[in-house]
């Protein structure tokens, strides 16, 4: 029976065999199977691919800027960004610098040949609860020192050139009443402090270098902090020499 | 035993059909090769894929920059600041330079009395014995703020004549508000 089907299979296979029909059904069947194949194997795997490609130029671009950034990091010297950094602390001071500012004021009416009679300033919160600086976003706080300084109007105004020309940077707010006949202004001067900000900073950023702007800031405050610390080194040494017993 | 077909077959083929059949074998064997090579093709292209080691190295490049993470904190830091003491120069007012330009368009026969600054607002009182150097002193302000756009407003708030105060004519009020 079984030997019947098959010969009679076999039969209808060498019947049909050479016939448009048969060659029409083997043809379809090979595109279904194809079809099957692109479905399940060619285009996932094509689709992979892309994505490979796609993962690979993206891995590219992230290890550049990892390279670039280490790049720029180790070339910067470790002495000159600790300096830097002093600098900018000194400058633009995190917590109040009461020092700092009463320090540019004075220097800068010695400067000036403005006499500073009385001053006064709110002082606030003086330190954080933490003594540990988090960085955390907050607003600029501001010290405001309010100073009677005697001088003419021209002395003022050098005051005031060379105020801006010191740290830690302030800003002249009030002058009133500079006035040459009774020789006296009442000048209010902020100097702000500012928390260091959050740094959104993921390793794949691209570090920036220092502008040409930036690097002449940089010269200023440093050039600023130089004559800071000369005028306080004068200080101190005067302050000691006078303390000294008289040698006869 | 071997079996022959002795059944003549149903159709003759004509050689249209001959054609037909064989164009229709070749494009059946075609499809399934292209498929195969292609499949083949993309498996080796996958599998052969130079991401892996791309992934290793960006491990070692982030690997590199996390040695060196306190560094770049401060230049960050450093980087970050100077952008906000810029921000915050570029709000100061410089009045010291505004002062300075108007000593330098004074003339020997004026004194400024007093000086008042608030905002953007500056109030000067200029006295001189000479009528004509005030003039010369107001006309220089004015062809300053008209060219060089240096102060927004020029107002010549009051015009004092005191002959009896000696040295001290004319007194003018000037208000110079900066752009």
């Amino acid at each position: 029976m079984e030997s019947h089907r098959s010969k009679s299979l076999m039969t209808y296979y060498y019947e049909f065999k050479d016939t448009k029909i048969f060659a029409l059904l083997v043809f379809l069947v090979t595109l279904v199977i194809c079809a099957y194949l692109s479905m399940n194997f060619l285009i996932p795997q094509f689709q992979k691919w892309m994505e490979m490609n796609g993962e690979i130029e993206a891995t590219k671009e992230r290890i550049q800027v990892l390279e670039d950034n280490v790049k720029l990091i180790r070339s910067v010297d470790d002495e000159e960004l600790e300096s830097n950094l002093l600098t900018i602390s000194r400058a633009f001071p995190v917590e109040k610098d009461f020092g700092g500012a009463m320090q540019a004021i004075l220097s800068s009416a010695v400067g000036s040949g403005v006499s500073v009679d009385k001053f006064s300033f709110a002082v606030g919160e003086v330190s954080t609860k933490s003594a540990v600086i988090a960085p955390v976003v907050t607003n600029t706080s501001v010290t405001e020192i309010i100073i009677k300084a005697t001088g003419n109007a021209i002395n003022i105004k050098d005051f005031m050139k060379l105020l801006s020309e010191r740290i830690p940077l302030s800003k002249v707010m009030l002058i009133e009443g500079g006035s040459t006949t009774d020789q006296s202004a009442k000048i209010t001067i902020d100097f702000p402090a500012q928390p260091i900000a959050d740094l959104a900073f993921t390793k794949t950023t691209a570090i920036q270098p220092l502008t040409q702007q930036d690097r002449d800031l940089f010269a200023k405050l440093t050039q600023a902090r130089a004559s800071a610390e000369a005028e306080l080194d004068l200080q101190t040494k005067v302050a000691s020499d006078s303390s000294l017993p008289s040698p006869f | 035993m071997n079996e022959i077909n002795l059944l003549p077959p149903k159709k003759r083929i004509s050689t249209e059909d001959s054609k037909s059949i064989r164009t229709l074998r070749l494009l059946s064997l075609g499809s399934l090769l292209l498929v195969a090579s292609l499949s083949i093709g993309t498996f080796f292209m996958t599998a052969f894929s130079s991401l892996p080691k791309l992934q290793e190295d960006e491990k070692r490049a982030s690997a590199e920059l996390d040695s060196l993470r306190e560094k770049t904190t401060k230049y960050l830091i450093a980087q970050n600041r100077l952008k906000e003491i810029q921000s915050y120069l570029s709000t100061r007012l410089d009045y010291a330079k505004v002062l300075e330009d108007m000593e330098d368009t004074s003339i020997q026969e004026m004194s400024f009395d007093t000086v008042d600054l608030q905002d953007k607002q500056v109030t000067l009182t200029v006295s001189s014995t000479s009528l004509l150097a005030i003039n010369t002193l107001i006309n220089s302000l004015k062809d300053k703020s008209e060219s060089a756009k240096l102060y927004k407003r020029l107002t010549l708030s009051k015009w004092e004549h005191n002959g009896s105060d000696v040295g001290k004519g004319h007194v003018v009020l000037l208000q110079v508000t900066l752009p």
